[in-house]
């Protein structure tokens, strides 16, 4: 050869015709076994959905080409980044140099990778290289020292990792020999692993009986590895990485999934939900079968660290062992599931901020629920009350609808507060909610804020009468009431004119702004703090005062699920200043307070509280105030706070520093 | 064999109403199921399911004006057959209204007549509005059935029932011939609270009204009350603190021997 370049099919030139019959064989397992995915997924007349093409585009690069929830943990992301970045470059070189083979050298007579191309090509498939034997070692190291407790190990796991470690070696031994019989003298240091493999060979007569024994084991288990990626764990890179980044749910992550022909599911007899496989939709299916097994969800889910039954993960790969069986129609609890861990859920969405593959896990947990509640059976008899004091009193407590009036009245007389009149219009409403409304101990968040509406002196209202805005049964799983409650509220909202609805309880704020929608009732809705920090940056509100060490807790349903981290905190500063602390787990990584989900309304007896948890967490930092956004969290950890820390809605931290 | 249960609409006893001077507003105080009659219920259905036959709702308005509290007692009666009746009878008529116990358990005798009677009667101890505990004697009486009160277990076998009474003090057991009247006590099931799919599900099943004409009633025995009073009993609300446990309980224990709840 007068130019650097690419001696194929060096010393197996008669082994040639087995790469042709084994890459074949190949594609038909490959095919099947992607065949064989589409049909656990899709029940026949089921197609994916290609709407919103663009934004289907843009999950795929973002979090299935760009990986970017995978870099989010350091040490995970760098090994898995060094193994994902490794083998592109060795496959996009590997289908380089079968295109210069098989097409240009045999129907064209010429070359690609030669000269400069060659010299870059082989340094670049030494870094690839180089990088995913790292990853690997990495990878092997965590599993080996058990860094993570709920990262479970099988023998596959261990299989996958030592078969690409054989690859990658005998790839660079391949290398090393070649070099050795061909380019030592030239190649120089475009290839410097290849070449100090070829420095250890002078004195072997054997290499090329060794070379030939080594590339047929590579040879195969290279193109068979790929063949079986849909049967194995490697096929999270197509389940997971490209069709379940690109099929994601095009609705908000907090609005779980409408069932708009409940009604007739109904009276048809049928029970809504999902009860079985064939009940779950084709996206909850391929959830399933995304999963890559990384544990971060259960690792951040407050059942599993407070010592419930549920692992979010777990509950995946049971859903995809029901899968497997086969049996689509069975009833997917107990048999698959048991009930408890269902119920343990809080829905804080943790599992579902960390999944690299963005399965929703709550989707299907509140899915099984609405099933369960439906046919009345494996549900905790306190899980049933919410619904029926909805139905009874109006609120999900049980609590004298009397009880909301004599309070609107107080407010109405202590504060000046118009109660809204169908005939005005008003600039915003505020909307009391049930926590608000009821419960003495949060009636403090309806007068801080109105007090401090009033003094800025915007024109609100509020409203003579609210049904349950639904929250909290809808996380239980009472769809059909859900669906009511929205009507009720909806024609309730129409007949008041508003620009804007202000919410005190993020349960309320997010099921306003995503859940009501999927119903067709569209409201402008805006949580207190967001109103607020408007304020306080503009110049409208200043506090005085603080003095004292305060930490904030992050409400799942204002922040993991809505996206708003930093306006509560702007209250907060305002006032305490540098007296300002987080908590280790804050923003999207914060820790449930344990009310959400409608455990507010029961309790899985099991473990610890998660609330418990929560306190001890904001005591560690030494703050004397825990301020929270939401009425849930402020019930959950007022009842765990010890006598010197006060637990308040960051409103009534404010009102308390601004005086009257 | 089939089984009736007794479902009053009574007042709802969470949401009483009443005036500054003491009045009671009982036209305010919307209706709802009979805490026990739940139970009777769920009692009758636990019975059917295991001995087949049908479970009759039967039910009287008893709180009028009866043309307004048609939508609760509606309400009450598809909430009993949420829980598993198979089908509802009841008696509206402004007669019934506040006739009393006798006067109940009469038309109720007439309505199991009109279904050609039953094997069984089940009914809650007692009202919650009310408290009487009347209408179950007064019915077996006028049906000629036997009649046992305050049960917290049955069991049926061979035409006989055999019941657990729970007297305060002490537990009887009693043996009777079928056909009974039988009121039982919230220990004996833990219903189930019916959810909205099952509401609605239960508006497929027959719900039939009859006025007292309809079922041959022509005169009633009443014994019409004279006086509603609202007895307001005021709670002490003292809150015990302490640093440990053992320290807060024992100031409860002392706490409440100073009130004479506990003796020494």
């Amino acid at each position: 050869m007068s130019v650097a370049g690419i001696e194929h099919f060096l010393f197996v030139e008669d082994l040639e015709f087995l790469v042709y019959q084994s890459l074949l064989l190949a594609a038909i397992i490959f095919i099947y076994g992607l065949y064989r995915a589409y049909r656990r997924w899709f029940k026949p007349g089921e197609r994916p959905p290609l709407n919103n093409i663009i934004e289907r585009i843009g999950n795929l690069v973002r979090y299935g080409l760009l990986q970017r929830k995978v870099i989010y943990k350091p040490l995970e992301g760098t090994m898995h980044t060094m193994i994902y970045l490794g083998f592109i470059i060795l496959l996009i070189g590997t289908l380089l140099r079968a295109f210069e083979y098989d097409i240009l050298i045999r129907l064209f007579n010429t070359r690609l990778l030669v000269s400069t191309t060659y010299y870059i090509f082989k340094l670049l498939m030494n870094v690839g290289g180089a990088l995913a034997i790292i990853g690997i070692i990495i990878a092997l190291g965590k599993r080996v020292s058990y860094i993570s407790p709920y990262l479970k190990t099988t023998t596959e796991d261990v299989a996958i990792l030592l078969s690409l470690l054989y690859l990658l070696v005998t790839g660079f031994i391949l290398d090393g020999i070649s070099t050795w019989a061909y380019r030592r003298e030239w190649i120089g240091l475009y290839d410097p692993i290849g070449l100090m493999i070829a420095g250890l060979l002078d004195t072997y007569p054997w290499v090329i009986a060794l070379y030939r024994v080594i590339w047929l084991s590579h040879m195969l288990l290279a193109i068979f590895l790929v063949a079986y990626i849909p049967y194995t764990k490697l096929f999270h890179m197509i389940a997971g990485g490209i069709l379940n980044t690109f099929f994601a749910r095009d609705y908000a992550p907090s609005a779980f999934k409408a069932i708009e022909n409940i009604d007739e599911i109904v009276e048809q007899g049928g029970v809504p939900g999902g009860g079985s496989l064939s009940m779950l939709t084709w996206k909850e299916r391929m959830d399933y079968d995304s999963c890559i097994k990384c544990a971060r969800c259960t690792e951040n889910c407050p059942a599993t660290l407070s010592g419930k039954l549920l692992s979010p993960m777990d509950l995946i790969l049971d859903l995809r062992r029901a899968m497997d069986s086969g049996d689509y129609d069975a009833e997917l609890v107990p048999r698959f599931i048991d009930p408890e861990v269902l119920w343990s859920c809080v829905t804080c969405g943790a599992c579902v901020y960390q999944c690299p593959m963005l399965i929703h896990h709550v989707e299907s947990i509140i899915d099984i629920r609405r099933y369960l509640i439906g046919k009345g059976e494996n549900v905790p008899d306190e899980a049933l009350e919410p619904s029926y004091n909805i139905m009874r009193y109006g609120n999900p407590m049980g609590n004298d609808p009397m009880d909301r009036e004599v309070f609107l009245n107080e407010l109405a007389k202590d504060l000046g507060v118009e109660v809204a009149s169908e005939d005005i219009e008003y600039d915003y409403v505020l909307w009391l909610g049930c926590q608000v409304s009821y419960d003495p101990n949060n009636r403090g968040i309806a007068r801080s804020l109105l007090k401090i509406l009033r003094r800025m002196g915007v024109n609100v209202a509020l409203l003579p009468e609210e049904a349950c805005c639904g929250e909290p049964i809808r996380r239980l799983g009472d769809e059909l009431l859900f669906k009511e409650l929205v009507s009720q509220n909806g024609e309730l909202f129409s007949r008041y004119r508003f620009k804007k609805l202000i919410v005190m309880c993020p349960h309320g704020y997010n099921v306003f702004k995503n859940e009501y929608p999927l119903y067709g009732y569209r409201i402008d809705v805006i949580h207190h703090s967001q109103i607020l920090s408007e304020a306080i940056e503009k110049g409208l509100l200043k506090a005085s005062g603080g003095g004292e060490k305060v930490t904030f807790h992050d409400p799942c349903y204002l922040g993991r699920w809505n996206g708003v981290y930093e306006d509560p905190r702007i209250v907060v500063r305002s006032v305490a200043g540098d007296g300002f602390t987080e908590m280790p787990r804050n923003r999207e990584r914060s820790f449930c307070c344990g009310g959400g989900g409608g455990h507010l309304y029961f309790e899985v007896k099991r473990g610890d509280r998660i609330s418990r948890l929560r306190m001890d967490e904001a005591i560690a930092t030494g703050a004397e105030v825990v301020c929270t956004a939401c009425p849930y969290c402020r019930i959950m950890l007022s009842s765990e706070a010890p006598q010197d820390i006060r637990v308040l809605d960051i409103v009534e931290y404010l009102a308390d520093k601004i005086g009257d | 064999m089939d089984i009736a249960v007794l479902v009053k609409a009574s007042l709802d006893v969470n949401l009483v109403r009443g005036d500054a001077e003491g009045r009671l507003l009982k036209e305010a105080i919307p209706l709802a199921i009979s805490e026990y009659d739940r139970n009777a219920v769920y009692e009758a259905v636990r019975l059917r399911d295991a001995l087949g036959g049908k479970v009759y709702i039967l039910s009287v308005l008893t709180w009028g004006p009866t043309q307004r509290r048609m939508r609760d007692f509606e309400n009450v009666v598809r909430e009993a057959l949420a829980l598993g009746g198979d089908e509802a009878h009841v008696v509206v008529d402004e007669a019934a209204v506040e006739a009393g116990p006798k006067a109940t358990a009469y038309i109720l005798s007439k309505l199991v007549d009109k279904l050609g009677g039953v094997g069984l009667v089940l009914c809650g101890e007692a009202s919650m509005d009310m408290m009487a505990s009347q209408v179950s004697n007064y019915l077996a009486s006028y049906l000629g059935y036997n009649s046992v009160t305050f049960v917290r277990e049955l069991s049926i076998e061979g035409g006989k029932v055999r019941c657990k009474r729970d007297l305060e003090n002490y537990i009887e057991m009693v043996e009777t011939e079928l056909p009974a009247v039988i009121s039982v006590t919230g220990e004996i099931n833990k219903p189930r609270l019916p959810t909205l799919l099952q509401i609605r599900r239960a508006f497929a099943k027959p719900l039939k009204t009859y006025s007292l004409s309809d079922i041959g009633v022509s005169e009633l025995p009443k014994q019409t009350p004279t006086k509603y009073e609202l007895v307001k009993v005021s709670r002490k609300n003292i809150i015990i603190e302490g640093a440990s446990m053992e320290e807060i309980a024992s100031k409860l224990v002392d706490k409440l021997i100073e009130e004479g709840v506990l003796r020494r």
